[in-house]
């Protein structure tokens, strides 16, 4: 076989063995700490996968809990492509959620499909604006985007919670929540009685469509250069700040959608922190993927398996639904640990 | 309402704030973006009640909350400079460990959902110092506060001397400023990394005990809420400075007392004082880089 595909094949397997290295490493931990409590960590993860594969109910559930990630998991992976450790996807999440439930309860006399559309258009362009307030602070005046997006998620979370609790209160409801988008908008349930609903094949397209963006697009083209080598991007030409403010932004829509197809697909309203966390578990799943599409939808999947199977772990096997989170914070220590890579390269140096 | 009342409360909401601040103040010196006080605070809160409830002995319980919050930062550091993985994604693996981890140990252990609140917890000692209270102003402030709350307040001055007076301070801005100039000079960047990052786990450590055991004698999961966050917004406010840190600290604090009066008082919601902080510190950076710009054009 010839050297281009030989180089090929390695780099397939190079992004393969680490998240499948890092995922294996977190499940150990899981099991150890899991081990320790007493429980039977075999036997649990049998149980997740069977639950999650195996049962019908587990099965669409599992897609419909990857499917708020798949999007996060996009928009992370869109700044970090650029370079820019864009922690704010949840902040995005929360606004457009809202503005999406806003449409859809405002204006309750237009047709389904209109609606609908609307709907995500004005969550996603919401979240994009959302976005770019780290962005255009990132982009012209070099701040730090780590701690503006950070801090930035906060007052998004306090603003919406605001929203509900005020404004958009509605009397007689004993929860901080808005009312209820128009019938016409709710999206449609493609097996019952699971909450599995169309925003599902949204995502799968929106993959396919960042996939594109990726590596067929001069946006694609664009944000990868500045990430690589943001000074070689100015001599190419490329004007870098606008390269960060579209790259805040497009992550800014993503999260926004994904905060949509929540209210649109599953709460039918806006809820008060709504999110346990989608935004900062789409960063995990950027990372683990190696910012790679397909990876995210991957990774996306795998986490939405593991949340299905929570409530049957804490019913049947007595698992506290947090082992989730020292998963998560395990996948994500191990996936950026670089010195597996540089492990990995030298063992295979050593070799020959 | 007086302004006894008010100074009062600041100084005690502030208390875990400044701890957090003083912790990460190194980290911020030496250039290494700290997310983990959120985490280290929370480990440090739970390993003291629990350690408290199990043995009805206060010392051990700071003790092992101390020991807590080393071993985690040791861990943190671990990651960071030996494994060589990501300092922010790091952070938020902590954090996200931290919180989850408590909570999970909560449930094996005491089989409780939530809060972990034991009756008749021994709580931090509050006293006076009598001296204190002739100074207008200021005096009811700094009275009948818990022990914690007086340690933070020397911990402020033992940092401001620290980063000012001492060779480690330089060592620290030396390596700050440019890590590999500072090798050449003899300065190991790594050893200084890594007890910037202890400092960091034990400060934030022992505001999370002020946290557990100096206010109602409870934890949950959710018991720092953001503050971890708040110290390294105050960090950042100050561009490190001690005692600058410490009045943006304050003024966190004044804005957490003053919420509950608030609402209370006015009609204004809850939520607007909340996200004062954190909006401030983004406008705050917003500002200090655009001093710069105009500097060096």
């Amino acid at each position: 076989m010839n050297t281009v595909s030989k180089i090929k094949i390695q780099e397939i397997f190079y992004s393969l063995f680490l998240p499948v290295s890092a995922v294996s490493v977190a499940f150990l931990i899981g099991g150890l700490i899991l081990l320790l409590s007493g429980k039977n960590p075999i036997s649990i993860y049998l149980t997740l996968f069977q639950y999650s594969i195996g049962t019908r109910s587990g099965f669409f559930d599992s897609l419909l809990l990857s499917t708020p990630l798949i999007f996060t998991g996009l928009a992370t992976a869109i700044s970090f492509r650029a370079g820019i450790w864009n922690i704010g996807i949840e902040g995005s999440l929360y606004i457009g959620a809202f503005a999406s439930a806003w449409v859809a309860f405002t204006f309750i006399h237009l047709p389904g499909p209109l609606l609908i559309f609307l709907s995500f258009l004005l969550g996603g362009i919401a979240g994009g604006l959302w976005g770019l307030f780290p962005g255009f602070l990132r982009a012209f005046y070099k701040v730090d985007e780590v701690v503006s997006t950070i801090m930035l998620n906060y007052v998004a979370i306090l603003f919406t919670s605001y929203l509900v609790n005020y404004p958009f209160a509605v009397p007689g409801l004993a929860n901080a929540m808005s009312k209820s988008i128009a019938k016409q908008a709710f999206l449609k349930r493609l097996a019952p009685p699971s909450q599995f609903n169309i925003s599902y094949i949204i995502a799968l397209f929106t993959v396919i469509i960042i996939t594109f963006t990726y590596y067929r697009t001069t946006f694609g083209y664009e944000t990868k250069l500045v990430g690589l080598n943001p000074i070689f991007a100015r001599w190419s030409g490329i004007s870098t700040p606008n390269v960060i403010v579209k790259a805040f932004f497009v992550s800014g829509i993503l999260g926004g959608i994904a905060g949509s197809a929540q209210v649109l697909g599953v709460n039918y309203r806006f809820i008060a922190n709504f999110s346990p966390g989608y935004g900062f578990d789409g960063l995990a799943i950027a990372l683990l993927s190696r910012l790679h599409p397909i990876g995210i939808f991957a990774s996306a999947t795998l986490f939405g398996m593991i949340r299905s199977s929570i409530p049957q772990l804490e019913i049947f096997e007595d698992v506290p639904k947090n082992i989730l989170g020292i998963l998560e914070a395990s996948i994500m220590l191990f996936a950026t640990a670089t010195v597996i890579i540089e492990w990995a390269k030298r063992r295979k140096h050593a070799i020959r | 309402m007086q302004l006894g009342d008010i100074l009062h409360s600041t100084l005690l909401m502030s208390a875990p704030l400044i701890f957090a601040a003083m912790g990460g103040l190194f980290t911020y010196k030496v250039g290494l973006i700290n997310i983990a006080l959120e985490g280290l605070m929370t480990i440090g809160a739970f390993s003291s009640i629990l350690f408290t409830f199990y043995t009805h002995s206060l010392i051990i319980g700071i003790v092992a909350g101390i020991i807590a919050g080393l071993l985690a930062s040791i861990l943190f550091a671990l990651f960071v400079l030996g494994l060589k993985c990501n300092l922010i994604v790091s952070g938020l693996a902590i954090n996200i460990a931290a919180i989850s981890g408590t909570d999970y140990l909560l449930q094996v252990m005491f089989h409780t959902r939530g809060s972990f609140s034991p009756e008749n917890i021994t709580m931090l000692p509050k006293f006076s110092l009598g001296i204190f209270e002739k100074i207008p102003l200021i005096g009811p402030m700094l009275s009948n506060q818990g022990i914690m709350v007086y340690v933070s307040i020397l911990f402020v001055f033992i940092v401001t001397y620290v980063v000012n007076k001492t060779v480690f301070g330089i060592r620290i801005k030396a390596t700050g400023e440019n890590a590999i100039a500072a090798k050449s000079t003899g300065i190991d960047p790594k050893k200084i990394y890594l007890y910037t990052f202890i400092w960091s786990g034990v400060l934030s450590a022992l505001g999370g005990i002020q946290l557990s055991l100096g206010y109602v004698g409870l934890f949950n999961q959710n018991i720092t809420s953001g503050r971890g966050f708040m110290a390294l917004a105050a960090i950042y406010f100050a561009d490190g400075k001690p005692l600058l840190t410490t009045a943006a600290c304050l003024l966190f604090g004044l804005l957490q007392a003053l919420q509950y009066r608030l609402q209370i008082i006015t009609k204004i919601p809850p939520q607007f004082p909340q996200i004062l902080p954190y909006l401030g510190v983004v406008l705050v950076l917003w500002f200090i880089s655009y001093k710069e710009r105009k500097k060096n054009v």
